[in-house]
Order: C-alpha cells, then sequence, then structure tokens
C-alpha cells in the first residue's frame, strides 16, 4: 500500500511535468506559422483544446501528489480517478508511437524516449492503483 | 441537501455523456477534415489527439459522476475538490462560449442554434452545480 502511495505522488509528478513541457510545444512546434491557415473558429477550438489538455494535467498532477492514499484505493471516489486516469493515458502511448509522424518523433528522439517512458509508467501505476482497487 | 446533490451530480453524469455524444457531430458540423487540409501532418495529428482528449475528459467527469456521486456530494476533500476542479473547467468552458468563439458564421439553421445555446445551458448546469458540490456546508 505505501509503495503503490509513493508511486503515485511520482505519477503526480510526472503530469506536472508533462504540462509544464505543454509551454514549449507552441514554439517547437511552430504554431505561430501553422495556426493561421485555420479558420477563425477551427484555430480557437485547437488552442482552447491546448489549455484544457494542460488543465486537466495540472488537476491529475496535483490530485496524485496531495490525494495518492484516496487514488490508491482509500476511497472508491480515488479508485475511480485512478481508473480514469489509466484510461487517459493508455491510448495515448499507442497514439505516440504509431499516429504520430515517425519523422517528427525522430526530431527529438530523447524527448520521445522520456515521453514514451513517462507514458509506460504512468499506465502502469494507474492501471495497478485501480485494478487493485477499483470497487466494481 | 445532500440527497439533492447527489441527484444533481447524476443529472450532471448524464449531461456529460449528452455532450460527449454531441460532440462527436462536431467534426462534421465544422467540416474539420477540410479546414484542418492546410495544417502539416503533424499539427494536424496533434489537433484530432486534443480534441480526442477532450472528449475522454468528459466521458470520464460523467461516468465518475455516475458510479460515485454519492461520494461525490459527500463533503470529502478529494470530493470537494475534484467538484470545484470540474466546475472551473465548465466556467471557462462557458466564458470561452460567450466571450472567444465566433459562432456566428455557423448559425445559419435552427438545429444549429437549438445546440449551440442547448451547449451553453449545459456549461451553466454543469458549473452550478459541481460548484455547489464543491462549497455547500453539509
Amino acid at each position: 500500500m505505501k509503495a503503490i502511495v509513493t508511486l503515485i505522488q511520482v505519477a503526480g509528478v510526472v503530469q506536472l511535468g508533462i504540462a509544464g513541457a505543454n509551454y514549449f510545444l507552441p514554439r517547437l512546434f511552430e504554431y505561430s506559422s501553422n495556426l493561421p491557415k485555420l479558420s477563425p473558429i477551427v484555430r480557437q477550438v485547437f488552442v482552447v483544446h491546448s489549455f484544457y489538455i494542460v488543465f486537466v494535467l495540472l488537476i491529475f498532477g496535483t490530485i496524485c501528489v496531495f490525494f495518492a492514499p484516496d487514488l490508491a484505493g482509500a476511497s472508491d471516489l480515488g479508485s475511480f480517478l485512478a481508473a480514469a486516469m489509466f484510461v487517459f493515458w493508455l491510448p495515448r502511448l499507442g497514439l505516440q508511437l504509431f499516429y504520430y509522424d515517425p519523422q517528427e518523433r525522430r526530431r527529438f528522439p530523447k524527448l520521445n524516449l522520456l515521453f514514451v517512458a513517462s507514458l509506460i509508467y504512468l499506465i502502469f501505476v494507474f492501471g495497478v492503483a485501480a485494478y487493485t482497487r477499483l470497487p466494481l | 441537501m445532500k440527497s439533492e446533490l447527489v441527484v444533481l451530480l447524476l443529472v450532471g453524469g448524464f449531461v456529460h455523456l449528452g455532450i460527449v455524444v454531441g460532440s462527436l457531430a462536431v467534426p462534421r458540423v465544422l467540416n474539420w477534415s477540410q479546414k484542418l487540409a492546410p495544417l502539416d501532418t503533424f499539427t494536424k495529428r496533434l489537433f484530432w489527439v486534443y480534441a480526442m482528449f477532450t472528449l475522454l475528459v468528459n466521458l470520464c467527469f460523467g461516468v465518475i459522476s455516475l458510479m460515485a456521486a454519492n461520494e461525490m456530494a459527500a463533503g470529502g476533500l478529494l470530493a470537494r475538490l475534484f467538484c470545484g476542479m470540474i466546475a472551473v473547467y465548465w466556467l471557462v468552458r462557458l466564458l470561452v462560449q460567450w466571450f472567444v468563439f465566433d459562432a456566428r458564421p455557423m448559425l445559419q439553421t435552427s438545429l444549429m442554434r437549438v445546440g449551440y445555446h442547448g451547449l451553453t445551458v449545459a456549461f451553466i448546469y454543469l458549473t452550478a452545480a459541481y460548484g455547489l458540490a464543491a462549497t455547500v456546508p453539509l
């Protein structure tokens, strides 16, 4: 029980790190030259979605750091949140490996490796937390 | 009060699921496949991934509200934080609806107008219901 609590807290820090890394995405992927090609409404949708992803990551990270025992099974709500985070991160790994252009991933090999390792860690931790405690 | 909050959150769960179902029509309604064509492949895929994850988050909020409404209404610290986060999430979305998105060019048919204003009502409901669950003394 204590080990999974620590693992969840680390997962919280990892998610806060991913949220922080989003700050660099617009420059890294040249949003300023790409987004003007879109109609205003589609551009606004993109920007709003970007903010929402960061917001959700910040909240997920904060919950993991401060409520890790709940996510480890001390409360039903915590277990559902752990399951939600598992469902959130699982497809992200598939997308990273099979959907994004391999050429883009090769542009930043170290970052890509770090991100994939983070995803595997998050999936493992939330999978274990949810699977062992989900009140179903 | 707690039982009323549970009902509000259960309704909130269904409203989330309704938004998820409605969101599935957005790419067609806004003609994303054509409008995203000028983007490079990476940014186009990033756009779809963001959209998919936003949908997934809304789905998770809905499912958790339906499965754990009792605990969310019980007033624990995690429950209040989670409800407060959902309230802020939808409050911001409501402000975006009113002050950022310019949907006027899209609102040409009655169906589009009903859908758009229905969404606004849904955002107001979710902000109020989850805000209440986050703040009301039990």
